[in-house]
């Protein structure tokens, strides 16, 4: 599904430097790089955001790295995957909700890492 | 830096036909390929996703050459580039059986027109290619730094697959004899199987295989390859054999349990007893972390035990433009205390209809197995219903290589139902056939495309 231009320019608001690319007919949103929430290591990561449902995940958040954190999202159960031809990284988190726009579920995703 | 160039065999079949239309005052036409590239640090594949024809009107009349395109020929094929982030491999047709041999036109001239192309967007691979029947002679500039790969080996990857390696052969008379000895010796191991055709020993012995997985399923494939003569693998399974897997592992033993051998370690010992000169590659590593070892194969088996892992391998494998041969069975409850096993085989070749297209693959059944994530438990596994799914993925691969039977254009996709044993064929690619799969475009091939939004 192609993304929506109206949320990718919402989200572009917050992070400018987004890109898009497109793996097994879903498109992506790259955010590189993306700052995370204070405490985690590293400090910021390239954030791939599937913003279609995904492995029973309304929306899934992938990080380029396996971050070290003290938020709530410890369950790290995609581990290395390969997307895109890069591997991947993303913490078991539902957002639970439905109809949210890209940086309503970014935001979301970001609370898994939050203090 | 090493260069190969795939062509998928629809998009060769269509240059080859354009090619040999007449032209009204040109002996011959030209064309040209999109191309992509993989980049995999010493090696570059170069993908053709796209053949263009030559407009009638941008040839111009000189009959001291067999075509000649015009500027106007050059600067539509160098717009595309720019426009499409492509290379452009200048196409011809010379017709051979065997590797064709350019001309002094084409090797004075072609040169020029490649790093001109390469003048318009030097991030790509351009160069140009003369089309044989089965084989295709190229040369083609690095992305990197424009110096001239020759002759590169060339796959056309479809149905049949053509694998064109260029090996050096052996000099020397010790290496003549060594390699006349070798002859000897495949000609009396393979006789039996020589109805595959007069060059599929060879054929077999240099394809490179992948094989992720070496358990039940692909300790099977493993066994079945290496007599068929097969002997370039990747191995990628990180676990090593237990007592539990002796049921169906087959060629695992006590001692490889007592040990805590590693799955990769069993298949290497199982290829190298058959093959003195097998090169195998694979140490235990996920498959993952072996990505540049497997782009670089011909075909890849998957013997995965979830649907998520078969998706991601799917997409990587589309995405080198390699062969993909999905293998797996599952043993559920039906209920009062009954029991069916399930299995499957699918092709999914570049080009076709992929694995969700056909239906196997979807929200459903991942978003399922994802549901369950951490309480799989140990999964009913059995070593006869794998030993009739990998025999049949071990022929459809001999089959795809070698064109034995002449009748296989397009993929398959094979059920299995362990209660009445049967091996049944899905419609699913018949009823697709002509339909694109809108999931793995050729247009996704190569190293991701970042476009910046």
């Amino acid at each position: 599904m192609p993304l929506d231009p109206k949320q990718v320019e919402q989200l572009k608001g917050f992070y400018p430097c987004l890109s898009m690319l497109a793996d097994g007919g879903v498109e992506f949103v790259l955010i590189s790089p993306l700052m995370l929430p204070e405490g985690c290591s590293p400090a910021s990561v390239d954030g791939l955001l599937c913003p279609t449902l995904r492995d029973n995940y309304s929306s899934r958040l992938f990080l380029s790295a396996l971050v070290t954190h003290t938020g709530p999202g410890q369950n790290w159960n995609a581990a290395g995957v390969i997307i895109a031809g890069r591997k991947w990284w993303a913490v078991s988190w539902n957002t639970q909700a439905q109809n949210q726009t890209f940086l309503e579920m970014l935001l979301s995703h970001l609370r898994a890492f939050k203090k | 830096m090493k260069m190969v160039i795939k062509i998928p065999r629809e998009i060769h079949e269509r240059a080859k036909r354009d090619l040999r239309r007449p032209h009204r005052f040109a002996g011959e036409r030209v064309g040209f390929f999109s191309t992509r590239c993989t980049r995999l640090g010493d090696t570059n594949l170069v993908h053709c996703i796209e053949y263009d024809t030559v407009n009638d009107d941008h040839y111009v009349d000189d009959h001291t050459v067999g075509a000649r395109i015009g500027s106007l020929a050059v600067t539509t094929a160098m717009s595309r580039s720019i426009n499409d982030s492509v290379g452009q491999l200048h196409v011809h047709l010379h017709g051979s059986a065997g590797l064709p041999v350019p001309s002094r036109t084409d090797e004075s001239e072609l040169p020029p027109l490649a790093r001109g192309l390469r003048n318009a967007n030097g991030a790509e691979a351009h160069g140009w290619i003369i089309l044989g029947e089965c084989d295709a002679h190229g040369s083609v500039l690095s992305p990197v730094d424009g110096a001239i790969t020759s002759v590169p080996p060339v796959s056309i990857v479809g149905f049949p697959t053509v694998v064109n390696r260029r090996e050096a052969q052996p000099n020397g008379a010790l290496a003549g004899l060594k390699s006349l000895l070798a002859k000897k010796r495949r000609n009396s191991r393979y006789s039996r199987q020589s109805f595959l055709g007069p060059n599929s020993d060879s054929i077999i012995a240099y394809v490179k295989v992948g094989i992720i997985g070496l358990g039940g399923g692909g300790s099977h494939i493993v066994q079945q390859l290496a007599h068929v003569g097969f002997k370039n693998f990747v191995f990628c399974d990180y676990d090593r054999i237990a007592d539990s897997n002796l049921n169906r592992l087959v060629l695992g033993t006590r001692a490889d349990v007592r040990a805590k051998r590693l799955k990769t370690e069993i298949a290497r010992r199982v290829v190298e007893k058959l093959h003195g000169d097998a090169q195998i590659v694979g140490d235990g590593s996920r498959w993952e972390d072996m990505t540049a070892r497997l782009a670089c194969c011909d075909i890849v088996f998957g013997c995965v035990d979830t649907y998520a892992a078969r998706r991601d391998l799917e997409a990587f494998c589309r995405r080198v433009m390699v062969p993909y041969v999905d293998v797996g069975m599952d043993v559920h409850e039906t209920g009062g205390g009954g029991h069916e096993i399930d299995g499957q085989v699918i092709v999914s070749m570049p080009g076709f209809p992929c694995m969700h297209c056909v239906g196997f693959l979807n929200e459903s059944v991942l978003g399922e197995e994802a549901k369950k994530y951490g309480a799989a438990g140990a999964k009913p596994q059995v070593v006869w219903s794998n030993g009739v799914l990998c025999s049949a993925a071990v022929g459809m691969a001999v089959d795809m290589f070698t064109d034995w039977s002449g009748k296989t254009t397009q993929p398959a996709y094979l059920s299995f139902k362990g209660s009445d044993l049967t091996l049944s064929r899905s419609e699913m690619f018949s009823s697709l056939r002509g339909v694109a799969c809108r999931h793995y475009p050729f247009s996704g091939i190569g190293d991701p495309v970042i476009r910046t939004l």
